[in-house]
């Protein structure tokens, strides 16, 4: 166990004494030290980067216009087209990485949008109780009584498909889940005395807030982000093999394995590319989750 | 407490009850304090003390208020001000220290910023400066290698260390006056002692007013020039604490001192208070004391208010029976 328990005994002597010292597990190397010894945490890390870095430097990487219908449809890989060509002629290879770019954005942007939203009303919920959290958690409930998956289907349907409608869509339905988490934090945090201490130093609401309650409760919320990014990832995925995501011909994995389905038997690798590509980043994905979600608790 | 022109604190007639009810927890409360002096608040659990603490406040539990009284700290009127005004004084000219030094201290921030954080907000000083200044501090309170120590969490310090820290954060703005709720009763004894000599050497050395509230006598014996004692919501008597601990002037507070064990007397009991105190519901008639009391009479349970009365010496006692106190028990007079 990489220093979790410090030496609390510290000596009551007084000053001048030679005083032990613990070991001080908050300082920034230490804790740098304990991420890079987290397996799961560099595994998972690495996985990501190297996603990151081949959709950031896509035009690099692809070697192909991703929209160009220049080549031969349905061509075998070969060292020109590292992954065969799709139907209508383009470069296989180059749509899945610059996939990378919309694909690991939106479903970023579909974890993060409901994570400030929950956290933030939990936030307030949980610490001024009463009618205010009473009308939140019976929203929330409403919310929460619908499948997830199909109230995100008929939220996309009816605001049409496109990144925007995507993100309202998993921030109306995934908020919830991060206030429910906040909120039954604050509830416990509240009544610590340490809330109590930094009202009585007359320290402003907010400043009580975002500096003291926050910084205690965020970390559950942070830990389920993780776990929460390789779902709304892979029903991204999803809603573009349905046809209702981002719109074609924006290269996506989903609309990919979508456009290579007909194809299975003859050239396996248009839709098998795309999907080896998701379960790769989301494995990358549960692994950052495992890893932090053990940092957190040593804390 | 005549020979102080100008109180830094005074409290008169103050009531705490629950809202919109009759019950009173804290009735007809008053006492003051000046610059550099340290009162003591004795009683025991359930008496109104730390009631009466949050009230000067104005940070009472939900569900009680103050009904009536006056609060007045260097000038200005507690009780009616604005929640504003009350947070400008909170922190900054009234300090306090917790009981519990294990959940008094935020766990994911380091002491030193909890310690600068009063600064920070109060007197607008940069991070900076008042990050030296809390270091400073940490040495004044008797942590050892305070440069190191401010970076570390609550996690890694002891009850006793950790209670320096809360002292530290009370004391950061330099407050005319710090309010003690209890700060030694989760510490064993010899780190108890080293943290009331250092706020006993705090008060001297900074012209420090400290109000300290414990059920703790021998706390008060060691610390406090004057004491007063509270049974159910009512001041009963107070005085200077050497004479009031020598011979007290009400029933309770010789109850009280009766039921501390004393190495050096081989009583063959213990003695304690008979009965229990009386519920804020049903409150008896005359002295709340009487039910309790060994030297009740008719004079006790008249349907009238026993008030404090001057009984010489600087001493106020609530009982009608003040001379005849602690008479009945020669072996106490030196207790």
């Amino acid at each position: 166990m990489p220093g979790g328990v410090d030496i609390a005994v510290a000596a009551d002597r007084p000053a001048g004494g030679p005083g032990e010292l613990s070991s001080s597990a908050g300082s920034p190397v230490r804790l740098r030290r304990r991420w890079l010894h987290n397996r799961s945490l560099v595994a998972g890390g690495t996985i990501l980067i190297v996603f990151a870095i081949a959709g950031a430097c896509a035009p690099l990487v692809a070697g192909h216009n991703p929209l160009a219908q220049d080549a031969a449809p349905l061509a075998n890989p070969s060292w020109h087209h590292l992954l065969g060509t799709d139907q209508l002629g383009r470069d296989v290879w180059a749509r899945l990485v610059y996939s990378i770019r919309i694909d690991l954005s939106v479903a970023l942007g579909a974890v993060a949008l409901p994570f400030i939203a929950g956290t933030a009303i939990g936030l307030l919920a949980g610490y001024f109780g009463t009618a205010v959290d009473a009308l939140v958690m019976r929203i929330g409930e409403i919310v929460l009584a619908f499948p997830f998956n199909v109230l995100v289907l008929a939220l996309v349907f009816v605001m049409g498909s496109g990144v925007v409608s995507v993100l309202v869509a998993f921030t109306v339905t995934g908020w919830i889940s991060y206030t429910i988490i906040v909120r039954g934090q604050v509830l416990t945090e509240r009544h610590q005395e340490y809330v109590l201490a930094a009202q009585l130093l007359g320290y402003s609401r907010r400043r009580i807030l975002l500096r003291h309650v926050l910084p205690n409760v965020v970390t559950q919320a942070i830990v389920y982000a993780m776990s929460d990014v390789v779902l709304t990832t892979a029903s991204i995925v999803a809603l573009g093999f349905l046809g209702l995501g981002i719109t074609p011909p924006t290269p996506e994995w989903g609309s990919m394995i979508s456009d290579g389905t007909p194809f299975l038997t003859t050239h396996p690798v248009l839709a098998a590319a795309p999907g080896v590509a998701v379960v790769i980043v989301g494995f990358g994905l549960s692994l950052i989750g495992d890893g932090l979600a053990d940092l957190m608790r040593i804390e | 407490m005549d020979d102080h022109d100008q109180p830094l604190l005074s409290v008169e007639h103050l009531a705490v009850s629950l809202t919109g009810g009759d019950v009173r927890l804290v009735d007809d409360v008053s006492f003051s304090l000046s610059r550099g002096e340290a009162l003591g608040l004795v009683g025991e659990s359930g008496s109104g003390k730390s009631l009466t603490l949050r009230a000067l406040l104005g940070l009472l539990p939900k569900g009680t208020e103050v009904t009536s009284g006056h609060v007045r700290f260097d000038g200005t009127e507690l009780v009616s001000a604005r929640a504003s005004e009350l947070r400008r004084l909170r922190g900054r000219r009234i300090g306090m220290v917790f009981q519990d030094p294990m959940t008094a201290l935020n766990p994911v921030m380091t002491v030193g910023d909890q310690i600068a954080e009063g600064r920070v907000t109060h007197l607008g000083e940069s991070r900076r400066v008042a990050r030296r200044y809390a270091t400073a501090l940490m040495g004044q309170v008797g942590i050892a290698d305070p440069a190191r120590r401010a970076r570390a969490y609550p996690h890694e310090f002891s009850g006793g260390m950790r209670q320096r820290v809360v002292i530290a954060i009370a004391l950061a703005c330099e407050p005319a006056l710090i309010l003690c709720d209890e700060p030694t009763t989760a510490l064993d004894v010899t780190i108890q002692r080293q943290i009331l000599t250092i706020l006993d050497e705090l008060r001297g050395s900074r012209e420090l007013a400290v109000l300290f509230v414990t059920h703790d006598l021998a706390v008060i014996a060691q610390i406090c020039e004057r004491v007063a004692v509270m049974y159910a919501g009512q001041i009963v008597e107070s005085g200077p604490t050497a004479e009031v601990f020598a011979s007290p002037r009400h029933g309770y507070t010789d109850g009280l001192l009766r039921s501390v064990p004393d190495l050096h007397l081989t009583r063959a009991r213990l003695e304690a208070i008979t009965g229990m105190p009386p519920g804020v519901a049903d409150m008896p008639l005359g002295c709340r004391f009487h039910p309790r009391c060994p030297l009740a009479d008719d004079a006790c349970c008249l349907d009238r208010g026993y008030p404090l009365r001057a009984v010489g010496g600087g001493r106020r006692s609530a009982c009608v029976h003040s001379e005849r106190v602690g008479g009945h028990d020669p072996v106490v007079a030196d207790a």
